[in-house]
C-alpha cells in the first residue's frame, strides 16, 4: 500500500440541554464519555470502551445511534492542531485557539501531503488566496460537517438507510445500508456517495465520488477528488459516539 | 384440440388478471411497525413546477392543466404539537399523523417569501397546509394538499396529483450544491470574458 491514509478521531456527544447563549461554543471539556479530551488519548480510550459497551438497540436489533449530536473535541481552525508558534493565534479580529491535532495517524499527526499539495493545504494557498467553500453557501462536506455542525442521526425502521442531517443549509446525507451498487466514477459530489454497513456495533460508511472541492477545516486542509473515506461511528456510552475517519487519497497524499 | 387448449389458457389468464391487480394494491409495502412504507424516490408527471393553474404553452414552458381541485423536510410523527409561533421558516413546521393508510401532515409557521410555482402564485406567512399522502399501490401515492390562507385567498382550496415511483434500477437522488455551482458558473464566465 503506497497511498497514505489519515485517521481523524473525534467524539460526537449528545447535545446537552443546558441553556447556552446562541452561537456560543461549549467550553472544552476535560473528559468526554469517560475518556480524556485530547484526541489521540480519546481515540485509544474509546477503542477500549467500545469493546465492552453494549449500545441501546433499535426495534430491529441494530445499535441505536439516533439523537442530536455535536462534536466536543474538535476545533474549526485546523485538523493539524494550532500551536503557539502560529501567528493567527494573535489575530486581532478572530484569534485562533490553541488546540491539539485531531489527527491520530500518522504518528507525527500531520496530513501526509505529497510535495505539490502541502503548500496549498497547510495554511497555504487555499487559506491566503481563496474563499472558504462554506462562505458561498456550499456544504462543509465530509468530514467537516461532522467536525463543525450540530447534527441529527435518524435510522428509519426499514434499515435500508441511515439519515444524517446537519443544521447547515439543510445539508443531509442519505447513507444507503442496502448494498446498492456504487455510482459511476464520472459523478462527483460535494458530499460524495455514502454506502454503510454494520460491523459489530460500529456503523462503517464508505464515501466515494467526492468532488474534492471541500476542506477539512478553516485553514484549507484538503483531499482531492480521488479520495476515498471510511467513517466509523461507535457508541462508547449512551450519549457519546466515537467518530473516526480514514482518508485515502493517492493523488494528494503519500506514505512517508 | 390445439385450438381448445389455447382457449383454456386464455380464460385462465383473464380470470387471473383482475386478481393480480387487487393483490398488487394490498401488497403495498409496510414498515416494521405496520405503517405504509412510503420510502422511495418519487416524481410527479405534470407541469405544476411552471404553473399550478391551467396554462397555455409559452417559450420554454409546456402547456399544462392546473393541479388546483416540494430541500429536506422533517415531519414529526411522534404526536407532538406545533411549537408556539410566531416563527417564519422556509419549510414551515410539519406534524404528521396516520389516518388509516394515509399520512396526514399539518404545516404552519411559513415565511411569505416562497412561491407555489415559477408563475409567482404566492401566499402569506399565515399559510396553513394539510397534506395527505395515500398509497395507491406499490408504486403510486395519491398526494392532496389543502391550502388555507385567509390573508390571500377567499376560501381554502386544494391541489391533487399522483406521485410515481421511479423504477430505474439503482435510481437515487443526486446532489444540487448551489454554492459550488455558482462558483463554477462564475469561473466559467470569467474564462469566457476577454479583458
Amino acid at each position: 500500500m503506497n497511498n497514505l491514509y489519515l485517521g481523524l478521531a473525534i467524539a460526537l456527544a449528545v447535545t446537552a440541554s443546558s441553556p447556552r447563549a446562541a452561537g456560543q461554543q461549549p467550553a472544552a471539556p476535560a473528559t468526554v464519555g469517560g475518556c480524556p479530551a485530547e484526541p489521540l488519548a480519546f481515540h485509544n480510550c474509546a477503542l477500549e470502551k467500545a469493546k465492552t459497551f453494549q449500545p441501546p438497540r433499535t426495534a430491529t436489533g441494530k445499535p441505536n445511534l439516533q439523537g442530536y449530536y455535536r462534536n466536543r473535541l474538535a476545533q474549526a481552525f485546523s485538523v493539524e492542531g494550532v500551536s503557539g508558534s502560529e501567528p493567527l493565534v494573535n489575530d486581532r479580529i478572530m484569534p485562533w485557539t490553541l488546540a491539539p491535532p485531531m489527527i491520530v495517524d500518522p504518528p507525527d499527526r500531520k496530513i501526509p501531503y505529497q510535495p505539490w499539495a502541502a503548500p496549498i493545504g497547510r495554511i497555504g494557498e487555499n487559506y491566503s488566496k481563496y474563499l472558504d467553500p462554506r462562505t458561498a453557501c456550499g456544504s462543509g462536506g465530509v468530514p467537516r460537517l461532522a467536525l463543525q455542525d450540530p447534527n441529527q442521526i435518524l435510522q428509519p425502521s426499514t434499515d435500508d438507510y441511515v439519515l444524517w442531517l446537519f443544521e447547515d443549509h439543510h445539508v443531509h446525507r442519505v447513507i444507503s445500508m442496502n448494498g446498492r451498487p456504487p455510482l459511476g466514477d464520472a459523478i462527483k459530489m460535494t458530499n460524495g456517495d455514502s454506502r454503510g454497513r454494520w460491523e459489530g456495533n460500529t456503523l462503517v460508511i464508505d464515501v466515494t465520488n467526492l468532488n474534492g472541492y471541500t476542506w477539512f477545516d478553516d485553514s484549507g486542509n484538503f483531499y482531492t477528488n480521488a479520495a476515498h473515506l471510511v467513517e466509523r461511528l461507535t457508541l462508547i456510552d449512551p450519549d457519546t459516539i466515537h467518530y473516526e475517519v480514514t482518508v485515502e487519497d493517492r493523488q494528494g497524499y503519500t506514505r512517508a | 384440440m390445439r385450438h381448445g387448449f389455447t382457449c383454456v389458457i386464455a380464460a385462465a389468464v383473464l380470470v387471473a388478471a383482475p386478481m393480480a391487480a387487487a393483490a398488487q394494491v394490498s401488497a403495498s409495502p409496510r414498515t416494521v411497525d405496520g405503517r405504509p412504507n412510503l420510502q422511495g424516490i418519487w416524481q410527479v408527471l405534470n407541469t405544476a413546477a411552471w404553473d399550478i393553474q391551467d396554462h397555455p404553452a409559452r417559450l420554454g414552458v409546456p402547456a399544462g392543466q392546473g393541479v388546483v381541485d416540494r430541500g429536506v423536510r422533517t415531519i414529526y410523527t411522534d404526536g407532538t404539537p406545533h411549537p408556539e409561533g410566531s416563527i417564519n421558516w422556509w419549510m414551515g413546521d410539519s406534524r404528521g399523523r396516520w389516518e388509516g393508510n394515509t399520512l396526514v401532515v399539518d404545516v404552519v409557521h411559513f415565511t411569505d417569501q416562497t412561491w407555489f410555482d415559477r408563475a409567482g402564485n404566492f401566499h402569506s406567512d399565515g399559510l396553513h397546509l394539510v397534506e395527505r399522502f395515500t398509497p395507491a399501490g406499490p408504486d403510486h401515492i395519491n398526494y392532496e394538499v389543502t391550502v388555507e390562507d385567509p390573508a390571500v385567498f377567499t376560501r381554502p382550496w386544494k391541489m391533487s396529483m399522483p406521485f410515481y415511483r421511479r423504477k430505474e434500477a439503482n435510481v437515487r437522488l443526486l446532489e444540487y450544491d448551489p454554492g459550488l455551482l455558482l462558483d463554477q458558473e462564475q469561473a466559467e464566465r470569467e474564462r469566457r470574458t476577454t479583458r
